[in-house]
């Protein structure tokens, strides 16, 4: 297993291990998919008037 | 001929790590004309039922990936478990405080442009997830 990098925004990289290029082309194309999917988003809160 | 507005004081930016699974890596960093000061952070992470005792590692390292520092290394984190820890200046740990809160008292440090934060799962297995913020002040160079 090798280990190679991805860019998924800019200021952020995650690292992994990948048998080879195309795996680890294709687990890339996961991660940043993933990344960009599963950011946390903050609760919604409404204010209502009484 | 362009001018380029510098706010010396920099801003307050908070960086959001996105739901990533434990045997990935993590780094931050300025990148080029910029460097951070990083205040203080959160990090969640939820572990699958393999059995291993994870942990959290922030470290921080140079361009050419040398260890620079460690700033944290969290206690075990066993299988099918939700935990988060935090980080930042905190000077006060009680006796109950630091094993039910998991918080890391670090003073604010410097990362210049191509310097990183990296944040690793020790033990992290594919289908652990953390995630978390980390607040940093941002400066032009």
């Amino acid at each position: 297993m090798k280990r190679y990098k991805v860019q998924v925004e800019p200021q952020v990289e995650l690292e992994f291990e990948a048998k080879d290029l195309r795996e680890a082309k294709k687990k890339a194309k996961e991660l940043k998919e993933n990344w960009l999917k599963n950011k946390p988003q903050p609760e919604e809160v409404i204010t209502v008037e009484v | 001929m362009s001018f380029t507005w510098i706010f010396q004081g920099g801003r307050r930016v908070i960086k959001t790590i996105s739901n990533t699974a434990g045997n990935v890596l993590t780094t931050l960093s300025p990148g080029s004309g910029k460097r951070w000061l990083v205040l203080m952070g959160t990090i969640r992470l939820q572990t699958d039922a393999t059995t291993a005792d994870r942990s959290i590692i922030l470290r921080v390292k140079d361009s050419s990936n040398n260890l620079l520092t460690t700033l944290f290394r969290s206690d075990s984190q066993t299988a099918s478990t939700d935990s988060y820890y935090y980080f930042g200046p905190t000077k006060y740990v009680g006796s109950n405080m630091d094993a039910v809160t998991r918080i890391a008292g670090i003073d604010p440090i410097l990362l210049d442009e191509n310097d990183k934060l990296v944040i690793e799962i020790s033990n992290g297995q594919a289908g652990d997830t953390y995630s978390g913020h980390i607040v940093i002040l941002e400066v032009d160079m």
